[in-house]
């Protein structure tokens, strides 16, 4: 496995941004490569220190259990991820989620549509919401992060206005299928998130348009030049985050089988933090998917871990914000010994 | 990497012991094999009634010689319902919640229903699955019991039921206070010359502390105010101090002031002569009612039986336990706490913070 393995850098956009070469097989080399993958290293000693505490956290059914909490949150983590790899943010996909599983639930309940065709216009709905997100931030020329603040407002008080405060349930059970079904004991939900994370690695590192992605949030300018139609990239990069926010939010509402009139709310931080404890630029151009992978997986041992160990609830959430500092602080020490921002 | 041969407890122990995070933790998981573990999931830490309301649970499973944890959702439905299912692999002998959603609940449940764990649910009932026994408070009649409490003291002032009325109503959201609301509202659309001025707070201390101020410019002899929580309601009374409207009841210029909840803090206003009256729950008997019955009849496979509940270390001491979509459920009838009354060592905002010496942060 080379380093690059999983990464793409936008050379000609980023010049001086090139990771530093040195002979193989030197100890540098090597430190560069554990530096590398230092989330998995860090996820690694999570779960050995959750794994003393209670040795119930490596069972099966934890496993089971952690992938599929980490479902949601990876795929809205790779959401995130497309904006930031343009160098542009989305506020808004937390809250398009909710949305748009309530719009697709409620055309099943009220309108009597196929529960297929309720999920396809759920999805749909998100998709058009990343797509308007796009063209704002490019064609009006909106700041993406107060433009998606805005939208995200609009959506989660357009959430609240359908379900007037109410819960939807008493979804039907075909709905609900993808969320409870389990094959030989092991859920299928996750094979949602693989089949992202597959798509997402093929993507960046297989096709024209993952190369794009990259050089438009290298160096925009330079990638225009180079005849990158650059908003139009921006504009796939928001679509696409809103189609697998549609995914995500369905997912999410047949797994509680329920939609709250503040669905989704708790994931945009944590669909942030994810992807960037990964490896991905804030600044745009720079991550992999593996490390997104890794981040999602992260913070989902922190969150499952932190609920079965016994820790006097008021210092939970402390021990939690200092187990992320620390996988960010990892993270920094990596970018900075590789200058690998 | 992952180990599916659960460690012996001699390998546990003998790790934990160098585990430097055990010492963070307090205590490991170590437990002895015939040592009930009752978990309480928690909706939030946020407010002192459900600090109460945790508290409550501890020394009620602790006082069983059971093992006790808490996990806290922070009102984030979906954290919850991931918590419950973590908690689940842990083999809980049986679980007790306050659900942030009554709905969205029930899938849970129904799983811990499916391993025969039975669930004591207090303060917001859940809307269906097989619930051993749900304690909660019937936030609709509180709403109507706040008003009526209002109404009475418009009549004692004018002779007739008028004036002008503040509802600093909480978040919609959350099914507590919309119903509190909802009360009211339907109680003072019986007084056509009651003016009502429902105005959104979000539950926040520092709007209530605005939209009280802003009221009180625009409507200067505004009679009563009310807010469906205590902690929040502080920026009520900062408003009306600030307003120079903070005066005793009896006093000229005294704005009625009743609340939900029964926290110290309104207690302590009604021992000084400021506020009126308070409607109370009471988180202690939620906690110590649910533990109570799930260990005389749940953990001996029992159903709750239905019928009449009485208990005089209560101030309420009657109730009812009947069948609810979910199961058993004594819903504690709302009282009013005023100043004829608010010594009652009962008093559950007494219990915590002088038996109990729960202050505020």
């Amino acid at each position: 496995m080379t380093i690059q393995s999983d990464r793409f850098t936008a050379a000609p956009a980023l010049p001086d941004k090139a990771v530093l070469s040195v002979p193989k097989r030197s100890l540098a080399y090597r430190v560069q490569g554990v530096l590398q993958h230092v989330v998995w290293i860090w996820l690694a000693g999570l779960i050995v220190i959750f794994g003393l505490l209670n040795p119930f956290f490596l069972s099966t059914p934890n496993l089971q259990n952690i992938l599929v909490q980490a479902t949601v949150l990876g795929l809205l983590g790779l959401a995130q991820s497309l904006v930031l790899l343009v160098g542009e943010i989305d506020l808004s996909i937390a809250a398009a989620t909710g949305i748009s599983s309530a719009l697709g639930a409620l055309a099943i309940q009220r309108l009597g549509l196929p529960v297929a065709f309720g999920v396809a216009l759920g999805i749909g709905v998100a998709t058009l919401i990343g797509f308007i997100n796009g063209l704002c931030v490019t064609k009006l020329k909106m700041v993406s992060l107060i433009e998606s603040l805005g939208m995200m407002i609009t959506l989660q008080g357009g959430l609240l206005a359908i379900t007037q405060g109410n819960t939807l349930t008493d979804l039907p059970d075909s709905y609900n299928w993808i969320g409870q079904a389990t094959v030989g004991g092991w859920p299928v939900m996750p094979l949602v998130l693989l089949l992202g994370f597959l798509a997402m690695g093929f993507t960046l590192r297989r096709t024209i348009l993952g190369r794009s992605l990259y050089a438009t949030g290298g160096n925009a300018a330079a990638a225009l030049v180079a005849g990158i139609r650059v908003q139009r990239i921006k504009i796939i990069a928001f679509t696409l985050s809103g189609f697998i926010c549609g995914v995500a939010g369905y997912l999410l509402a047949a797994w509680q089988m329920a939609i709250t009139s503040n669905q989704g709310d708790g994931f945009l931080l944590y669909a942030i933090a994810a992807p960037i404890i990964g490896g991905v630029s804030v600044f745009g151009g720079r991550g992999g998917t593996l490390g997104i992978l890794g981040g999602v997986l992260l913070l989902t041992v922190i969150h499952v871990g932190l609920a079965i160990v016994y820790v006097p609830s008021f210092y939970v959430t402390m021990i939690g914000g200092v187990l992320i500092f620390i996988a960010v602080a990892v993270d920094a020490l990596r970018v900075n010994v590789l200058g690998d921002g | 990497m992952i180990d599916r041969h659960p460690l012996s407890r001699r390998h546990f122990l003998g790790a934990g012991a160098v585990a430097t995070a055990a010492a963070l933790a307090g205590k490991t998981s170590a437990f002895a094999a015939d040592q009930k573990f009752v978990p309480y999931s928690n909706k939030s830490l946020d407010y002192y009634f459900f600090v109460a309301q945790e508290e409550a649970v501890k020394r009620a499973v602790e006082a069983k010689g059971w093992r006790f944890q808490a996990v806290n959702a922070n009102f984030d439905n979906t954290t919850q319902l991931q918590q419950w299912e973590s908690i689940l692999l842990n083999g809980p002998s049986a679980i007790i919640s306050d659900p942030i959603d009554s709905q969205a609940i029930v899938s849970v449940i129904k799983k811990y229903g499916a391993k025969k764990i039975p669930v004591g649910i207090i303060d917001t009932p859940a809307t269906g699955g097989n619930v051993a026994i749900t304690v909660d408070f019937d936030n609709y009649a509180g709403g109507v019991m706040a008003a009526e409490a209002i109404v009475d003291r418009l009549k004692k002032k004018y002779g007739s039921p008028k004036g002008t009325v503040l509802n600093c109503y909480g978040a919609l959201q959350s099914v507590a206070w919309r119903l509190r609301k909802e009360g009211m509202d339907a109680t003072f659309k019986k007084y056509p010359d009651i003016k009502l001025l429902d105005r959104p707070t979000e539950g926040e201390l520092k709007t209530m502390l605005s939209v009280t101020a802003a009221t009180l410019s625009e409507f200067p002899d505004l009679d009563a105010v009310h807010a469906p929580s205590d902690t929040p309601s502080r920026g009520i009374v900062t408003a009306l101090q600030q307003k120079g409207k903070w005066k005793k009841v009896g006093e000229a210029g005294h704005v009625i002031f009743i609340n939900i909840d029964g926290e110290p803090i309104a207690l302590q206003w009604i021992k000084d002569g400021y506020m009126d009256g308070v409607v109370s729950q009471d988180p202690v008997a939620y906690g110590q009612i649910t533990v109570d019955m799930i260990a005389k009849y749940s953990m001996n496979g029992q159903p709750v039986p239905l019928g009449p509940y009485e208990n005089k270390n209560y101030f309420w001491e009657k109730g009812e336990i009947k069948q609810s979509e979910s199961g058993p459920s004594l819903v504690i009838p709302p009282f009013l706490i005023d100043a004829s009354n608010v010594d009652d060592k009962r008093m559950w905002g007494n219990v915590t913070f002088n038996d109990w010496g729960l202050k505020y942060k």
